[in-house]
């Protein structure tokens, strides 16, 4: 077992274990196996030793029932997480206006100093970590209020800095602590202060970054690349939160100036932008299904398989919904789902081979 | 202890609210560099709520949308020419509306008149074109309008000295086509927004303007060497 570094690896092994009990108990059943008495109490008993020892270290899943409440339990941690940061920001707007401004600060200053120490007290207490990311989520949407209220406070020009503030902080605790949520937080956060700046360097008011899709391209394009410039051995499955964010901003982003020409730096007319774009987004978004079978990454495959849909779908209305009629623009529709099934098939079936 | 992970945290959160209260403290250090009293009709309160207690004032002006007269000399293809704008498509083209369309918006420091003779030319106009509103038009709309644009503060102030009736601000400004029917095409500046309308009215003035709820009010307002505004004066 000393070869097993992270959860997930203790995980896997401890769905194995199950597997193989499982195909076991029916090959008995079938008469295909026959395991003397001491044989299958010592098989029985090596199983239990491994599952206790995974448990133990990595507060792993042992059964189909524990499975099912970890399930519940990241959900509820969630929503607990999401409904918490809305408390917060209400509860503060509820009293700050009977505040003097020295009070107001030290307040908002202080809401996520403590937040941090009850993510760490938190992280300290249980492995699972359940708590401690509903603690940092907490932490990270007592800063967000913080930074957002000192602008109303002192009536500030709004800046793209705070981007880059709150970013560092989702960063920070997410690597101390290893919560993929803040990880997702952070690169959010970081790339629109990036893509914000990038903005400002081409002589558009940070604000509108949106407005030139090339930017926020660029910016989902490094965070795609980042996990293959820095390896992270130590917590494997934050690249995982790098691709699918980086993706999910570029698909976007390309979405974005599909469906509006004009926010391109393409000096031709929107709509050939838009047309462009819609080519781009169906050769990403196949592109990004090939790689993710390729390299197995079921969430890269399902992303580009979504994205590849919309771009079809707006790609197919520009060109046919005038002239078609609407029942064999939709026939059409069917068809090529239809077509990308048995294509997703075949695949399927060439790697089981 | 993940102590980094806390050092790390806690030292962002410190450095960020440190750097924004010095960038207060610069703003503020220079003195004030304009300073003008406005009554409720240019900033009406946004109301505070049981779920939001905190008071805030909205700096309102006249962009000419209703009733749709515009105010001031407005802004022409030569005056955004000068802001940075690219102008050199005709209005009448082709490519007209997508490429001033496409043509990001600048920031800009917006001259705005308080109670001035372009506020009494624009009333006419707009009693005239909307008389159902004239008793609003008169005695409760803002007073205040664009009457010019520029890339200098300072240049601009020479040219509007009076502190009491110009206010300088930074806004957005975006170049746009108008078409009007029997008149040709032609390309003007419009002020998008201003980069801060939203002002927090802190104690003792929040507590004034509670109990003066519904009644008149005077709010004087200073900005310093950024143009960040503040409440520095609250009377009946």
């Amino acid at each position: 077992m000393d070869e097993i570094l992270t959860k997930r690896q203790a995980q896997e092994r401890a769905n194995r274990i199950s597997a193989f009990r499982e195909e076991l108990a029916q090959l008995e059943r079938e008469g295909a196996l026959a395991l003397s008495e001491e044989q299958r109490q010592g098989v029985e008993r090596r199983l239990a030793q491994t599952l206790a020892a995974l448990a133990e270290r990595f507060d792993v899943d042992t059964s189909e029932s524990q499975k099912q409440i970890s399930w519940g339990m990241r959900i509820a941690s969630t929503l607990g997480g999401l409904a918490l940061c809305a408390a917060v920001f209400l509860f503060f707007y509820r009293f700050w206006g009977a505040l003097g401004t020295a009070a107001q600060g030290g307040i908002l200053v202080a809401a996520p100093l403590g937040a941090v120490l009850l993510t760490d007290f938190a992280a300290r207490r249980e492995r699972t970590l359940y708590f401690a990311s509903l603690a940092a989520m907490v932490a990270f949407s007592c800063f967000v209020l913080d930074l957002n209220v000192m602008g109303s406070i002192f009536n500030l020009t709004p800046s793209p800095h705070a981007f880059l503030a709150w970013g560092a902080f989702a960063l920070i605790l997410a690597y101390a602590y290893r919560l993929r949520l803040l990880l997702a937080a952070g690169l959010v956060c970081v790339g629109t202060w990036a893509a914000a700046n990038l903005a400002t360097l081409c002589g558009i008011y940070w604000a509108q970054f949106p407005t030139r899709a090339e930017n926020v391209v660029a910016v989902g394009l490094i965070l795609l690349a980042l996990p293959a410039l820095r390896p992270h051995r130590r917590i494997p499955e934050f690249p995982w939160v790098y691709r699918m964010i980086g993706l999910l901003v570029v698909f976007l982003a390309v979405l974005e100036v599909a469906l509006w020409g004009g926010w391109s730096y393409l000096a031709i007319e929107p709509k050939n932008a838009e047309r462009c774009y819609q080519l781009v987004g169906l050769a990403a978004s196949a592109g990004a299904i090939w790689a993710g079978i390729r390299r197995r990454m079921p969430g890269i495959v399902n992303l580009g398989a979504a994205f590849f849909v919309v771009f079809l779908y707006i790609r197919l209305h520009v060109a046919l919904w005038d002239v078609l009629p609407k029942y064999l623009f939709f026939l059409l529709i069917g068809l090529i789902a239809l077509g990308l099934l048995a294509a997703f098939q075949r695949i399927r079936r060439r790697r089981e081979a | 202890m993940n102590r980094w992970g806390v050092v790390g945290s806690v030292a962002m959160v410190v450095a960020a609210n440190a750097f924004v209260l010095v960038g207060v403290a610069i703003d503020r250090s220079g003195g004030v560099v304009q300073k003008i009293e406005l009554t409720e009709r240019e900033l009406p309160t946004r109301g505070s709520s049981e779920d939001n207690t905190g008071i805030s004032v909205r700096l309102s002006w006249q962009a000419g949308w209703y009733p749709a007269v515009r105010f001031g000399p407005g802004i022409d293809r030569n005056k955004l020419t000068e802001l940075g704008f690219d102008c050199r498509v005709a209005p009448g083209d082709r490519l007209a509306e997508s490429h001033y369309q496409r043509q990001p918006a600048r920031v800009v420091f917006v001259v705005l008149e308080y109670d001035g003779p372009a506020w009494q030319k624009w009333l006419v106009g707009a009693i005239a074109a909307s008389p159902e509103s004239t008793e609003f038009l008169k005695g409760h709309s803002s007073r205040l309008g664009v009457v010019n644009v520029g890339k200098s503060p300072s240049a601009l102030r020479a040219r509007y000295p009076d502190q009491d009736h110009y206010l300088i601000v930074p806004g957005l400004m975006r170049a746009m086509v108008r078409y009007e029917v029997s008149k040709p095409r032609e390309v003007f500046g419009e002020v998008a927004g201003l980069l801060v309308d939203d002002i927090h009215v802190p104690q003792p003035y929040a507590s004034t303007l509670a109990e003066l709820r519904g009644k008149p009010y005077h709010l004087t307002l200073c900005y310093g060497k950024r143009y960040e505004p503040w409440i520095c004066g609250c009377r009946p």
